[in-house]
């Protein structure tokens, strides 16, 4: 009698199992390859973003794509050079949509087309933000910084660094400091008339290749992300300093910087 | 009828054992693993590459602390690709260790206008002051002592060839590839291999890699000769060796399809030593080959040493992993002679 007793009970908790499993399955996710097959004219992606008319721009190895969620359409530039290949992007708040290029060129579309920023710089774009009083700043591999005015994208501004590093990334935090990541470390700067004061080098990045600064919901704390070293926390905290920074370690060895290119907007951070 | 039942079994078993040997012999032979693109290449027979950190001694083998290396990918060859460093960290097999293993060694990969030699002279690394890192970034790391990438290989990549500089003239996408000692005194002794795979050494048809100073390790064997294979362009009338720290390590032969071994004076502890070397013109447009023939007696070893060449106008000249036109062979010039008949 007891042996039937737990015979039903574990008869019933193995059909509820069964039952209920197919509930678990959640989320579906379905995916689409676009190769060669699908006409898409490179192969090497490096860069995409959306436009607010809902039109994917694709940053590919021989130029930038349009996608209309059919078809790929090759997007020219404006000048006759070729070589350049798009490596970064940015959405600015108006919707304006930003590129980078490898040999030093940036570009924004107006009306679906790419207009050239009139910039003296051959170094490879690594990153391009927002910053304040509504100026884009472009992010070069070495030397310096430029600032466009995004309202009127002919003039532009150029900031020197007293040094040399290779420039990866950079955000600004609520202080209107700069946060440049390097190839070496993590630079503190703050923009002056014509050039880039470092202010800090924050300790603990030799060599890591800072290739991504985000910002999360507390103005106070950002994410670096490394190449091959890790996921930081860094927190700027008013106290004696202006800049106490703090940071602590998370996550594995590598960090991908694709993760950081489609994980935006970036959650607050526990 | 039993016998003739297991013979035939026999024979069927010995038939597939043969096939599969000839399969498996086939496909080594034809493996890319034994293909061009290892550097050392698979025809210089040199063990490793050295780079020492910068607070190690120039006695030990290496002048400067960096070494440069390009890597070209013809304009073909559409598909992504790896450069693959094996046993990039300092520390447990292969690297020369001076006290306790301290030293950090950057690699990084560079393309994009800046990275091509010819066009921009800077990029050999060559002159003292200047900055040879030119170019775009397109990957670094630094390796410590790290028992994950010892003895193994770490790759960088993937690339896409249009990221490298292209040169119009051998229709190739050039890429550079640094290694600096940038702390510490140990040898890190490391190999390449551009490759088609992450995982894998999968060689790329028509690629090439090729350097303008050498430093490397030599075999501690006597019999083990090693080489290298510069080539000789069109206008070059006489070559300038310059070695260095060779340890009075046995004798360099250069031998060409006009050369059968001409002898060339060494080097001792950290000191450089030149010669110059007439090139024919039957020599143009061909690799010479430099041979490097241990001392025979009490064993130099872990020998560690540095070459350049440059021509008479002081222009450097490449050595490449894979030697163009093939490895050199003497060919001697035959005459004849017509012997009178006797009366």
């Amino acid at each position: 009698m007891v042996f039937n007793i737990k015979l039903k009970i574990f008869t019933s908790i193995l059909g509820c199992f069964f039952l209920f499993s197919t509930l678990l399955e959640g989320q579906t996710y379905n995916f689409r390859n676009y190769g060669g097959e699908s006409n898409i004219p490179n192969i090497f992606i490096y860069t995409i973003n959306q436009s607010n008319d809902g039109y994917l721009w694709i940053g590919m190895g021989n130029g930038i794509a349009r996608f209309d969620g059919f078809e790929f359409y090759k997007v020219a530039y404006p000048d006759s050079l070729s070589g350049r290949y798009p490596i970064t992007n940015l959405k600015d708040k108006s919707g304006k949509l930003w590129f980078g290029c490898s040999d030093g060129s940036v570009f924004f579309l107006s009306d679906r087309k790419l207009v050239k920023v009139p910039l003296s710089n051959t170094k490879s774009i690594s990153d391009i933000i927002e910053g304040p009083g509504g100026m884009i700043y472009v992010i070069p591999q070495g030397k310096s910084i430029f600032a466009i005015n995004s309202s009127d994208p002919g003039k532009t501004f150029q900031y020197s660094l007293s040094v040399d590093p290779v420039m990866f990334s950079g955000c600004f935090n609520r202080s209107g400091d700069l946060l440049i990541g390097t190839q070496e470390n993590l630079l503190i700067c703050r923009i002056a008339k014509d050039s880039v004061k470092i202010i800090t080098i924050v300790e603990g990045f030799d060599y890591s290749n800072v290739t991504a600064i985000h910002p999360t919901d507390d103005p106070s704390k950002f994410l670096i992300g490394t190449e091959g070293n890790g996921l930081f926390r860094l927190s700027f905290t008013a106290g004696v300093t202006e800049h106490t920074v703090n940071y602590d370690r998370h996550g594995g060895e590598f960090l991908d910087l694709d993760i950081w290119l489609w994980s935006h907007p970036v959650p607050s951070f526990t | 009828m039993l016998k003739i039942t297991n013979f035939r079994r026999m024979k069927f078993v010995n038939s597939i054992y043969i096939t599969l040997v000839i399969i498996l012999l086939t496909g080594f032979l034809v493996s890319p693993e034994v293909s061009s693109q290892a550097v050392p290449g698979k025809d210089e027979n040199i063990p490793f590459l050295v780079t020492f950190g910068k607070d190690g001694k120039i006695s030990w083998g290496d002048d400067d602390f960096n070494q440069i290396f390009f890597f070209s990918i013809p304009k073909e060859y559409i598909q992504q690709f790896y450069i693959r460093v094996f046993d990039p960290d300092c520390g447990g097999e292969h690297d020369e260790i001076q006290g306790d293993f301290n030293t950090k060694t950057l690699f990084s990969v560079y393309g994009g206008k800046g990275a091509d030699p010819e066009q921009h002279e800077e990029a050999r690394g060559l002159l003292n002051g200047v900055n040879y890192k030119t170019g775009n970034l397109l990957a670094s790391r630094v390796f410590g002592q790290e028992a994950r990438y010892d003895n193994k290989y770490y790759s960088f990549g993937p690339f896409n060839q249009t990221e490298g500089e292209f040169n119009q003239k051998w229709n190739s996408y050039i890429f550079k590839v640094v290694c600096e000692g940038i702390a510490g005194d140990d040898g890190n002794l490391y190999r390449y291999f551009l490759s088609r795979d992450a995982n894998s050494n999968l060689a790329i048809e028509g690629a090439n890699a090729f350097t303008y100073e050498y430093t490397f390790r030599m075999w501690n064997d006597f019999r083990s000769i090693a080489h290298i294979y510069p080539y000789v362009d069109t206008g070059i009338v006489s070559v300038k060796q310059s070695n260095f720290d060779w340890d009075n390590d046995g004798k360099i032969l250069v031998v060409s399809r006009y050369k059968r071994g001409i002898e060339v004076p060494i080097s001792n502890e950290a000191n450089w030593v030149n010669s110059t070397i007439p090139i024919e013109p039957a020599e143009i447009n061909s690799s010479l080959d430099f041979q490097f023939h241990k001392r025979q007696g009490e064993l130099v070893k872990n020998n560690n040493v540095v070459i350049t060449l440059e021509n008479q106008r002081g222009d450097a000249i490449k050595f490449y992993s894979s030697p163009i036109g093939g490895v050199p062979v003497y060919q001697p010039v035959v005459t004849r002679e017509k012997i009178p008949a006797r009366k």
